[in-house]
């Protein structure tokens, strides 16, 4: 193998740390093997590897995704094999070599196999006992992870560089991918154990594993987008052709802006649609327009110093640049994450799926919007359907259980999403006020299957007994064949070009450039529509999923020039919200009869800007009811902990089982369904019911999260800023800018000084020192297998008591303090200003 | 083969909007039975009760090769009519209630396919998510007193049990257990009264200021008022029906354990106003699985039945003792049954062919059984009750119309019930 490059450099020892321990060399080789011969173990293995990728460790929490010729995230087969080989060397003397993992592994030195793990036992049943806590001999050792295995072996070193070889099954044919905590360390006598590998820094404990994890997940994530975009190059070509047409396309006949100095969208706005011209709201101010960028555009509030250095800078241009910097922040991707989440209908069950679920696309819909794909690229990727079904590929749109139509259903989703044609009614009869029969539906379900389809049974309409006879026409019978076809004549060619269609194109191909191609003429506009209503709080055409049953239009000439403006700029999102979020309309006050409307934030904002506020992580579970990995990934997902309120699901707990209960994610989970996210997505939607409640408030002020949350604990920003040294004024302008993103006035400095009062001088405690945070915590036992006993039953009571009870506050300020800061910053949080965009 | 027809789209074109008349046009309602019923307790037993081992007796099976109930039968106050014997107690109140043994719809595999048909009476569609009967309760009556919310869950929260496209105003307030309050309308144990008022000092002088600086903005103005109201649900009136300590030491006994506890709940939540309780039999260490008793969860299974038969007893009892039973229908129902036959760990498969449900109270007229299954229960000989005709039965008994029509988000019109029939013979 050609791999023993650069590995000559490894053996420099890095500092104290590594004198007295191991060392190894950069950049193992890794190896993926797929499609292993039936009931492979360890054997040869032949030809080229799947793929290949360095590795700083001997240690994987996850592994770079697969992806497709197009960039579309695919599944590995099941299962599949690691190898990953390293040299290293240890002082001489006895040492002891640690193996985790999750399915079965082997490790060998020099050859000799020292150790191995067994397959994983799948189970079904739930009966088991929940396992006993095996706490490791050493208190700052991590423990095993459930469902984790591990073996020690002792090994008697000479001092001198030896090989390493570690080989590990991933998945199986009823399994998730999920490599545990695969790796392998070493244990010297006296000191904690280190990770093989790097500069041998990282340590078998709580806190090395958790660090190793994040700076794993920073590097795959970047390593994961460029060869998915290095992969998605190969369809350059194609799109080229394609942004050139709609150029083309949008240049026709374009109507004359009307004449003047100032932004495009502001002299349309003044102008007036219909003779009602009118001036532009006044301007808000620093403070507000910075708030509101952050939230239309990162989904969440600014940090405390970017209010800061924003207020301060003195460039005149500088909301500009700070459109900018945002629109090339990161977060961007999570910021539209809960939008399309509802308008493509994602629904992913971590429990057996049955209730209309997908499969977890929203990792397809991040990738897109973090790699800004041009929005006719996305919603053709969407439209392919290709890729990983349960491991978040757009294949996984294509899923619908417990639906005897499934592709109606997708088309009737993608109609509305792409071409504001709403054709539910569609679905089991000729619809009543929109000009879409069932058969239209159909035939469009017919282009995405690439062949006929038939009507099902259930998808009839019957007079209730005794009521008014149906309003409502049936063209089809159940059981009728409906051939592929596109009905949709008023808005966009049933043969388009075929010049534009990609090389090999197939039918849902053909149905992608129906929908998203230059002849058609609402995907470009229903898109600039859809941002504008984003940024601005109405639509210029309203509703802005259903344009064909009395829509109101209130700016004609403005979205012309808004599609325009998308399609004559490669269909680019960034590009369209820069022309809008630039416009003096935007950054006008909020009329609350106007434009800018009054905006709640969202239920994800919400949530994401308590938690930011305070500065603090959710520390919710992992939204997996399958942690010992048992199970086939058909009826069990593994979602991750949730770092942002978007990658929430339904807690699927229809079963109503203690044991199945997840009680912190569940508190999290309340503020966001009690502001109008839905838990089930079972269909899709575009305006949320945002109806306010008093359970809204009510969750705030007195909900598990927010006790959470407005509790000063060790793990919050807000704490610490409570312990720096500076004058009490100081404090409370800095605990404004982090919640609500401006400097208090005056008179809320005085209360707020008053309140804290004699407590604030003394209020940190001498000598204090905290409890370093979940040390020696042990992993989640109750897992599936084990839940219908009743120790899992007990065991998450006590959870849900623990999570009402939140994490201790922190020992280092006085309550006498602590209280008084808490309930300011209930306050503050409590406050309408906190959940009305400015 | 169908082939496109543009005839009516072209009508359309010409005609705008023209089926809306027929589409919005009041429906004419059928003359459902209207009960006067003003609550309803629904205690739901999470995971599919065996009907033969509770309210559908048949001949016994020995929990092996031969099918059958697990228990002996006994008498009950329905003359003719037996149930389980670890239901004792409710055998002797059995006149006051109505034993439903032929429920049946087609789903089987799925525990939350079936509780999803179940609470919602209907399967999930994709162009829609209907709403749980609760909610539905909760939007046609409202709460039914001040400053109490309309729909309360005991049990844990799931969309099955939620608003659909109702909406979060139609949805439940929750809670886990009756000693943990319920969720968003109870302040954190640690927070002592001089907190709470310094906290609500200090919210009530921010939200003045943000109402003040927004005059005339109808959004601030509404949440500004939900904002105090919330203050108000969270305070002492609301809380003070979830103080089961003010009940004689006797009376909570009456009700048995936890599951009891909730059920003595219910009817305090009922007297406050709450439209619409569902309690959750889901205290799985009773037997290991709760009411899937799948292999050796059967082996218990009489630990779980007698904790239901304690509850409802003590439940009917105190309702009686009260003057509400008339008001109040209790409703205690499954996702779906078992088979007679036991499986390879002595216990049993799921079963939607045939299953029961009871109902007490409520105005009916009680003392009957509705319907038959054959000697194992399989299959219905007599008067099956579908899903949508127990949801009608219910609403009815609430004076609510099961035939009306809800009106969905995009203007779609949803029947209550999906052309349910009330059981006629309950009402008159």
């Amino acid at each position: 193998m050609s791999f023993r490059v650069c590995l000559r450099s490894a053996l420099l020892c890095l500092g104290l740390i590594c004198a007295t321990a191991t060392t190894v060399l950069a950049g193992l080789d890794v190896t993926v093997w797929e499609d292993l011969p039936k009931g492979w173990r360890w054997g040869p293995l032949d030809g080229e590897p799947a793929d290949r990728f360095a590795s700083p460790l001997l240690a994987f929490s996850r592994l770079p995704a697969k992806y497709n010729p197009r960039g579309i995230e695919v599944d590995r087969s099941s299962p599949f094999a690691l190898r990953a080989e390293a040299r290293f060397r240890v002082p001489s003397g006895n040492a002891r070599l640690i193996l985790r993992s999750r399915n079965a592994a082997r490790l060998s030195v020099d050859g000799v196999v020292v150790a191995e793990t067994k397959p994983v036992n799948p189970n079904s049943a739930g009966h088991e006992d929940v396992p006993v806590v095996i706490h490791p001999e050493d208190p700052r050792w991590r423990h095993v992870a459930v469902g984790d295995q591990e073996r020690i072996v002792t090994w008697e070193s000479d001092g001198q560089e030896h090989v390493v070889l570690l080989l590990a099954l991933i998945g199986d044919r009823k399994l998730r991918h999920e490599t545990g905590e695969l790796s392998v360390s070493v244990a010297i006598p006296g000191a904690v154990p280190f990770v093989l590998g790097g500069d041998g820094r990282v340590t078998l404990t709580d806190s090395g594993w958790s660090d190793f994890e994040a700076a794993e997940s920073t590097s795959l994530d970047a390593f994961d987008a460029s060869r998915r975009n290095l992969a998605a190059q190969s369809e350059a070509p194609y799109w080229q052709l394609r942004h050139e047409a709609a150029r083309r396309k949008a240049e026709e006949g374009a109507e004359l802006a009307p004449p003047g100095e100032g932004h495009p969208v502001d002299r349309r706005i003044a102008a007036g649609s219909k003779g009602d011209a009118r001036p532009i709201a006044a301007g808000i101010d620093d403070a507000a327009f910075f708030r509101r960028l952050s939230l239309d555009t990162i989904g969440l509030i600014p940090k405390a110093s970017e209010v800061e250095a924003f207020l301060a800078d003195p460039r005149p241009d500088k909301r500009d640049r700070a459109i900018d910097a945002r629109l090339a922040d990161p977060r961007w991707a999570d910021g539209w994450m809960g939008y399309w989440q509802d308008v493509l209908a994602e629904n992913p069950g971590i429990l057996k799926p049955t209730l209309n679920n997908t499969g977890p696309f929203r990792r397809y819909l991040h990738q897109a919007f973090a790699d800004n794909t041009p929005a006719d690229r996305l919603a053709t990727e969407v439209i392919r359907m290709e890729g990983s079904l349960l491991g978040g590929g757009p294949a996984g749109f294509g899923m619908a259980s417990q639906n005897d139509a499934p592709l109606a259903t997708k088309a009737q989703v993608l109609a509305k999403a792409f071409l504001a044609a709403e054709m539910k009614c569609a679905r089991c009869h000729d619809a009543p006020g929109h000009p879409f029969d069932q058969a239209d539906l159909f035939g469009l379900a017919g282009l995405l299957a690439g062949k006929d389809v038939a009507v099902p049974l259930a998808s009839t309409v019957k007079p209730q007994p005794g009521g008014r006879s149906p309003a409502v026409s049936v063209t089809l019978k159940a059981g009728e064949v409906v051939a592929p076809h596109w009905a949709l004549a008023d808005i966009g060619e049933g043969s388009p070009e075929a010049g534009l269609l990609p090389p090999g194109a197939n039918s849902r191909d053909r149905l992608a450039l129906m929908i998203t191609g230059p002849a058609n003429r609402r995907f470009a506009p229903v898109l600039a529509n859809r941002l504008w209503k984003r940024y601005l709080g109405i639509g210029l055409v309203e509703p802005v999923d259903d344009w064909d049953e009395r829509p109101t239009t209130i700016h004609a000439a403005l979205l012309d020039d808004l599609a325009r403006d998308l399609m004559a700029h490669d269909y680019d999102l960034k590009h369209l919200a820069r022309l809008i979020l630039t416009s003096k309309t935007y950054q006008a006050q909020v009329d609350p009869t106007g434009l800018p409307a009054r905006r709640r934030m969202s239920a994800e904002q919400v949530l994401d800007s308590v938690f930011a506020a305070v500065g603090k992580p959710f520390g919710a579970e992992e939204l997996n009811l399958d942690p010992d990995g048992r199970r086939p990934p058909t009826e069990f997902l593994n979602l991750g902990i949730p770092k942002r309120a978007w990658q929430f699901t339904s807690l699927s707990n229809e079963r109503d089982r203690p044991a199945l209960s997840l009680p912190v994610a569940q508190g999290l989970v309340d503020v966001l369904e009690t502001f109008g996210w839905r838990a089930s997505r079972q269909d899709a939607i575009t305006d949320r019911d945002e109806a306010t409640t008093p359970l809204q408030p009510a969750m705030l002020a007195n909900g598990v999260a927010i006790n959470h949350a407005a509790r000063l604990t060790e793990d919050a920003a807000i704490t610490r800023l409570c312990l720096a040294d500076q004058p009490p004024q100081r404090l409370i302008y800095n605990v404004y800018l982090r919640i609500v993103s401006r400097p208090p006035t005056e008179a809320e400095t005085a209360r707020a000084v008053a309140l804290l009062g004699e407590s604030y001088a003394g209020r940190v405690v001498p000598n204090a020192k905290p409890a370093p945070a979940s040390v020696g915590r042990p992993p989640r036992r109750v897992s599936w297998s084990n839940h219908l006993s009743p120790e899992a039953t007990r065991i998450q009571l006590e959870e849900e008591k623990a999570a009402r009870a939140g994490d201790p506050p922190t020992c280092r300020l006085t309550s006498e303090f602590r209280e008084r800061m808490e309930d300011l910053v209930w306050a503050l949080l409590n406050s309408p200003e906190f959940v009305f965009v400015p | 083969m169908t082939t496109p027809l543009p005839s009516r789209r072209d009508l359309l074109r010409q005609g705008g909007a023209f089926l809306a008349a027929s589409a919005l046009a009041p429906a004419s309602l059928i003359a459902a039975p209207k009960g006067k019923a003003t609550s309803c307790i629904l205690l739901w037993l999470g995971g599919g009760s065996a009907h033969l081992d509770t309210f559908d007796p048949k001949v016994r099976g020995d929990g092996k090769k031969k099918a059958g109930s697990y228990y002996d039968a006994i008498p009950t106050a329905i003359p003719g009519s037996a149930v389980c014997e670890h239901l004792p107690r409710v055998a002797r109140k059995l006149d006051r209630c109505v034993l439903v043994r032929t429920l049946h719809h087609k789903i089987i595999d799925e525990h939350a396919a079936a509780t999803n048909i179940v609470h919602t009476g209907r399967a999930t569609s994709g162009t829609i998510i209907y709403p749980s009967i609760g909610s539905v309760v909760s939007h046609e009556l409202g709460p039914g007193g001040d400053g109490v919310p309309a729909y309360v869950v005991i049990g844990y929260p799931n969309v099955t049990r939620g608003p659909g496209f109702l909406g979060a105003k139609y949805g439940y307030v929750y809670l886990t257990e009756t000693s943990a309050g319920p969720a968003g309308l109870t302040p954190p144990a640690d927070l002592v009264a001089s907190r709470k008022a310094r906290r609500e000092s200090l919210l009530e002088s921010i939200r003045g200021d943000f109402e003040i600086d927004h005059p005339a903005d109808p959004a601030v103005a509404d949440y500004v008022a939900a904002s105090r109201e919330a203050t108000r649900l969270a305070g002492p009136a609301f809380a003070s029906v979830f103080r089961l300590e003010d009940e004689p030491g006797s009376r909570r006994a009456s009700y048995g354990g936890e599951f009891g506890q909730r059920c003595l709940l219910a009817r305090r939540l009922v007297e406050s106003g709450v439209r619409f309780v569902e309690v959750s039999h889901n205290l799985n260490f009773l037997n290991g699985t709760g009411w899937d008793t799948h292999n050796q969860g059967q082996l218990d299974q009489h630990r779980l039945i007698a904790e239901l038969d304690h509850a409802l007893a003590g439940l009917l009892d105190d309702l009686e003792r009260v003057g509400r039973l008339d008001s109040t229908l209790v409703v205690v129902a499954t996702e779906f049954g078992r088979p007679a036959e036991f499986d390879s760990g002595g216990g049993r498969g799921h079963q939607s062919t045939a299953f029961s449900a009871l109902l007490a109270g409520g105005g009916l007229r009680t003392g009957q059984v509705v319907g038959e299954t054959d000697d194992l229960a399989k299959t219905i000989v007599s008067e099956p009750v579908s899903v949508p005709d127990f949801h009608a039965t219910i609403h009815a008994a609430l004076g609510i119309n099961p035939a009306r029509e809800l009106i969905s988000p995009g203007g779609r019109p949803v029947p209550i019930t999906d052309h349910g029939k009330p059981i006629a013979r309950l009402f008159g």
